[in-house]
């Protein structure tokens, strides 16, 4: 396959982030990048689209991944209209997907009985109603997918699109990824002992204490090289490769080793040319699974390589947090540097790594995403700058 | 550079009208249907009549979906003879589809109070759990992804999983679905006036909707050369696979057919077919007004003056709309007509829609030899997947892709 595919438009919707310009700036100076919170990250209806009377049907993931999605199509400079609308497609990944929606008509059928529940509810009880809402709102009529494979299916959205591209089928990809909070999904995570009662994200430390959950939806434009050369768009960077493996033991490090490898050798590079690490690194006991998978693909080179932790600003978004790193990775590259972090207060020797504060200006050429989730899933991303 | 062709090595069936392989290849023969009255629950509508699956308690203490997947699973490895050869587990990945998931299990956690029991069910509802749970208990250490997308969602994992092949990411994959009969699904699409009073009969012009069904069927597929290694019994070659929006509704197909239109042509452009070629197409056909109307505009888009001519059916009837797991049950259903040599018929339709000007087989099964196929599959969201197959060694297939590299 020779066909480039890059990142042309990004949009970060977070309960802190809307555009792509806010998303770098939340994280470029170490004072915002962590995060301490007294109540759930949710994103404020007031930065929800409200969609056209036709979709008002649409349920809030629908709502969050159409806010998204057009927020990234506008920082692309894109417009659609323009183009052959079977040239164009869409993926979109959901760790829970419509779960919250399928909980509210269930309820409802409980209180009122099967033969009263609410059709409008029902229609969007399938995850990929939000996909086809998307695809209705910007007359995309491509290639079309709806991946579920846990809090990595927003990296399997970008690998769809990726693949789409580089196989010669579509020149223009809109992928992303959204989840919500639900009261279901907090109540679980909290018997579970997964959230951090400090309310403090803290990756890699050794005194971090769980994850704060999240919402929101990110999405990224891809075009096939030359299409966006043509169109003269901005380009943030080249996506190289996404692997992806998983494990049915609890321990992922291994699986994550293998998809980094795996995207490394499709990119046609190797662990000796990793710039930055941008990684998925929650807080929780997992980071050590991260840690050791760094670790041993990276060797002794580990230490010196920059990373950021964009959990610690923005909570776990859960699938969105494959594209939102994504994202970041791909405007380290294009802006030519990596932002210094803070470093954690303790160390964890477990974790393998020791992570430094310094920022990087040396203009990275090549960005590493990994990314791990509790199911045994494992993928990793490979952006590569742009000349 | 040559192209990685991919094939079917073994299969894995739960319907209601079949637990096992030899006896789906047997009741599509015979037309024999799996529809009678739903047990599991209390539909509390009048209409009670559903495709429910009995399924053994192997796997009791996971979600129905997962059991229906994993018994589906265990057949299709046994099937392929695959895990007689060493290091299977460490090269296979695994690609389910479901629409509803682990509905049932979120229905429970709803509904209880108990601390522990609600940890257990946390677990399961994501829609990964299901392959997850299938990893764990065939020990697979390969790729595991979930896809869903409603009714063409096995379709998906189906397309996803060859292209793993392709891509050089796997030479083995585990690839298809399961959905199982819920509350959700049954009172919905009661409310949503899709589901019909009587019988499923499409294209007929008396249609008037679906009937809902469950099961899993998990197809083995592996690359051809690793195949013929170990010598493995070849059901069918799959050529390619297509998947496009519609960009129309929510819940009801583009009039124009014209999502899944692009989803065939995709479908037939990567398996070097030529519309000409295609002997036999499985449709969706749910037996919905929409729905048929629309996949026939799509068949004369396609097919141009064969639309009328090309045998076509759909097995619904026989075993409901299995929603997630529609796409692989007939795609399966489907290679196993090609390999006994007939169509299976589309029970209950007698009088065709005249939108629906289609060679629909009807009554009892058409004897056919036929050596390439398309199967389609649309869902909610305007969602449309296309697969086409070929006999596995075809004199005509040969024959045609001989002149085509001249």
């Amino acid at each position: 396959m020779s066909r480039q595919v890059v990142i042309t438009g990004i949009g970060p919707l977070t309960p802190f982030t809307a555009e792509s310009v806010e998303l770098w700036e939340l994280i470029r100076s170490a004072e915002t990048q962590h995060l301490t919170v007294d109540a759930d990250c949710r994103v404020s209806d007031g930065n929800i689209v409200l969609p056209s009377p036709q979709l008002r049907q649409m349920d809030r993931l629908g709502r969050l991944a159409l806010t998204a999605a057009e927020s990234a199509i506008h920082d692309a400079h894109l417009s659609l209209a323009t183009l052959d609308p079977e040239e164009v497609g869409i993926a979109l990944g959901s760790g829970y997907g419509c779960l919250s929606t399928n909980a509210d008509y269930l309820e409802g059928i409980r209180d009122r009985g099967p033969r009263r529940g609410n059709p409008t509810v029902f229609q969007n009880t399938v995850t990929n109603a939000a996909t086809g809402y998307l695809s209705i709102a910007k007359d995309i009529r491509g290639p079309n997918a709806t991946m579920c494979s846990g809090w990595t299916a927003g990296l399997e959205a970008l690998d769809f699109g990726f693949y789409q591209i580089a196989a010669g089928r579509v020149e223009t990809m809109i992928v992303g990824s959204a989840d919500q909070l639900f009261p279901t999904l907090l109540d679980g995570f909290q018997t579970r002992g997964h959230l951090s009662a400090s309310r403090r994200p803290r990756p890699y430390d050794r005194e971090r204490d769980g994850m704060v959950l999240s919402e929101g939806s990110c999405f990224l434009v891809l075009e096939e090289l030359e299409h966006a050369k043509r169109r003269n768009a901005r380009i943030y960077a080249e996506v190289a490769a996404v692997g992806h493996r998983s494990t049915v033991k609890g321990d992922a490090s291994y699986a994550l080793s293998e998809a980094v490898l795996l995207a490394l050798r499709e990119a046609d590079g190797s662990p000796e040319d990793v710039d930055v690490i941008v990684s998925g690194a929650s807080g929780t006991a997992s980071d050590r699974w991260e840690g050791h998978a760094m670790a041993s693909t990276l060797g002794p080179r580990v230490d010196e390589v920059p990373m950021l932790f964009p959990k610690a600003a923005l909570g776990e978004t859960m699938a969105t947090a494959g594209p939102l790193a994504v994202a970041l990775a791909a405007m380290a590259l294009y802006n030519g540097k990596v932002p210094a972090v803070q470093s954690p207060a303790m160390h964890d020797p477990e974790c393998r790594l020791r992570i430094r504060a310094t920022a990087a200006d040396s203009a990275p050429e090549l960005a590493l995403v990994p990314l791990i989730d509790d199911h045994g899933n494992a993928a990793a991303a490979v952006l590569r700058r742009y000349e | 550079m040559k192209r990685t062709r991919v094939v079917v090595t073994g299969m894995g069936i739960l319907s209601s009208n079949a637990s096992s392989v030899s006896e789906y290849a047997d009741a599509l023969r015979a037309g024999r249907s799996g529809i009678r009255d739903i047990t599991q629950f209390d539909t509390a509508f009048p209409f009670k009549l559903g495709g429910e699956v009995e399924v053994d308690d192997a796997d009791s203490g996971l979600d129905r979906v997962s059991q229906l997947a994993a018994n589906a699973a265990r057949q299709a490895l046994a099937d392929s003879a695959l895990d007689t050869a060493d290091g299977w587990r460490e090269e296979t990945g695994l690609c389910i589809g479901t629409s509803r998931g682990p509905a049932i299990s979120l229905e429970r956690l709803l509904g209880s109070t108990c601390e522990v029991t609600n940890k257990t069910l946390f677990e399961e509802i994501p829609f990964h759990s299901i392959a997850r749970n299938v990893g764990r208990i065939l020990g697979l250490s390969g790729p595991m992804t979930t896809v869903t997308m409603a009714c063409v969602s096995s379709s998906l994992a189906i397309g996803q999983a060859f292209d793993a092949i392709r891509r050089g990411r796997a030479n083995v994959m585990l690839a298809g679905g399961a959905d199982s009969l819920t509350n959700l699904s049954f009172s919905g699409f009661s409310l949503l006036r899709a589901m019909t009073r009587s019988v499923c009969r499409p294209f007929d012009a008396r249609r008037d909707g679906i009937i809902l069904g469950e099961g899993s069927g998990i197809l083995v597929l592996e690359e051809l050369e690793h195949a013929r290694a170990r010598g493995a019994r070849i059901y069918a070659e799959i050529g390619g696979w297509g998947t496009a929006g519609d960009a129309h509704h929510a819940t009801s197909p583009s009039p124009d057919g014209r999502g899944l239109t692009l989803a065939m042509r995709t479908a037939l452009r990567q398996s070097e077919l030529m519309p000409e070629e295609i002997e036999h197409v499985n449709l969706h056909g749910t037996g919905t007004a929409t729905n048929d109307a629309s996949e026939s505009q799509a068949m004369h888009r396609v097919f141009g003056s064969r639309a009328s001519e090309i045998p076509v059916n759909s097995l619904k009837p026989m075993i409901g709309h299995t929603l997630g797991a529609a796409g692989v049950l007939e795609l399966a259903g489907t290679i196993l007509s090609m390999h006994g040599g007939f169509v299976a018929p589309t029970l209950n339709t007698e009088e065709l829609d005249p939108a629906c000007d289609l060679n629909v087989v009807r009554g009892e099964s058409l004897e056919l030899p036929f050596r390439t196929l398309l199967s389609t599959k649309s869902a909610f969201g305007g969602a449309n997947v296309a697969i086409a197959a070929r006999s596995y060694g075809a004199p005509s297939t040969a024959v045609s892709m001989i002149q085509r590299s001249n």
